[in-house]
Formats: structure tokens, sequence, C-alpha cells
């Protein structure tokens, strides 16, 4: 089992859109992610980060998951693109100083796509979910 | 986020109740610092936040997303490759929210297409 992987070791986004922080754990193909939301985050809205701020820490936490085994290769993170989201709910934007974690769950695998059920909470409840399609560039 | 940074409107219609929008996404945002360091792309979530922004300017009302039923990303855009685009976008409004469907979308191809339902805040 893998433990508190910084993401940029997992992914290529940076300041000022990077949007994970730490993948926490990972197991088989699943993982959790985590990522405070700083107060100069620019998807903050009225202090509530918005809804794309809630799709793009779901959509990095899924590339980060799917980067894991290009990590363990010792390679450089490769780019990881959203190809379809699906079923997204919104249940409430957290805000400036909430920590967000983020569950990625591996469904299945074809042709360089790798689908994933994603669900994203705080410490004062849940987020969001949605079913990600990621494309990985090779 | 500042929409004004990520695009700006070049012109637009409306015919049978589609909004279409010709638009440029700006190469100078600050957003393309970090997606990529030295190799702009535009990211999803700013495609959806820009018709989440032409939605509110055609309503005259802020918006936010309730759901997301299905965004299928296409194709790859970017500020230097295809910068100008049209963003076309019909709008159901019901008591409280609408539903909207939208698409970008240039001569060439289409990038991106939206079904989702927002609420007024």
């Amino acid at each position: 089992m893998l433990r508190d992987i910084d993401a940029r070791e997992l992914i290529p986004q940076r300041e000022p859109i990077l949007m994970t922080q730490t993948l926490y754990e990972a197991s088989g193909n699943d993982a959790r992610t985590g990522f405070v939301i700083s107060q100069d985050n620019m998807f903050l809205e009225d202090g509530h980060l918005s809804e794309m701020g809630v799709i793009e820490n779901m959509a990095q936490s899924a590339a980060a998951t799917a980067g894991i085994n290009t990590y363990i290769n010792g390679e450089k993170p490769v780019l990881g693109y959203i190809g379809e989201i699906k079923k997204c709910i919104f249940h409430r934007l957290p805000e400036a100083g909430e920590t967000l974690t983020a569950e990625v769950h591996y469904i299945s695998e074809a042709a360089g796509v790798v689908l994933y059920n994603i669900s994203s909470h705080t410490e004062n409840g849940p987020c969001a979910e949605c079913r990600m399609k990621v494309f990985l560039e090779k | 986020m500042n929409w004004n940074t990520y695009y700006e409107i070049k012109d637009s219609s409306i015919v049978d109740g589609l909004h279409s929008f010709e638009i440029r996404i700006k190469s100078d945002c600050d957003v393309y610092r970090g997606h990529f360091p030295g190799h702009p792309i535009s990211p999803g979530v700013c495609n959806i936040g820009m018709i989440r922004d032409l939605t509110e300017k055609v309503l005259q009302k802020k918006l936010r997303f309730s759901s997301i039923k299905q965004c299928r990303l296409t194709g790859m855009i970017t500020p230097i490759n295809t910068p100008e685009l049209t963003v076309l976008i019909y709008i159901a409004t019901s008591e409280g929210g609408c539903s909207i469907k939208a698409e970008i979308k240039d001569s060439e191809k289409s990038y991106l297409e939206l079904k989702a339902d927002a609420i007024y805040f």
C-alpha cells in the first residue's frame, strides 16, 4: 500500500490550478486524496469553492490515481484529460479552510481510458459525486 | 474565478431560442502557468465555467450548477491553436433554475457538449 505521496509526483498540474495536494493512500486501483482549500484558490466564489473547483479536484484526484503506476516505475507524470463527466451531483460547496477529501474508485479500463466513480467530502459533510472517464497521454 | 480573464465575447445572436456566442480564449490567463507549464491547454472545467458565465449573462441571474448530467470533452481547446470558438447554449427555465444544453465548437469540430441543471442563488 502506498501512503502520503505529493500529488505533484503524480500529475503535471501546478499552481494556480493544482487542485489536489496529497494522495493519502492507494490500494489496488483505488485511492483517497486530500486538498486544503486556501484563501487564494482561483475557484473561490463568495468564500465557497465553485462547482468547477469541486470538479477539478475530483478530476485531478482521478488522474493522480491513474498516475500511480507511472510513479512506481519512476517515470515523470503524464497528462491526464477528462474525457467525460456523468451523473455529477453537487451536495454542498466547501469553504476556504476546509479539507476536501476525494475517494476514487476504479470501475474499468479500455483503450487507454479509465473509468472511475469519485466522491468528495470535507469535515463538514459530502460535497459531490460523479463518474468520470480519464484519458492518459502515452 | 473572474471569467473576464479567461475569455471575451466577440459577437452574439439568438435564433429560435438558441443562443450563439463567438468567443475568444485569452492566452494570458493566469491558469496557463499551471495547466500546463510551458504547454497551455484550456482546462475542461474552465470551459464549463464559461458556459455557466454566458448563461448568467443571458438570464441576468447568478447560477450554481446543481448537477451535470453529462459532459463530453471530445477535443482539446488551447489558447494558441483554437482561440476562436462558437458556444451554443439552449436554456430551458423553470421555477428556481434552468436546464442547460450547450456545445463548444468551431468550423472544424466539436470540443465539448454539456447537459446540466442549475439553480438561481
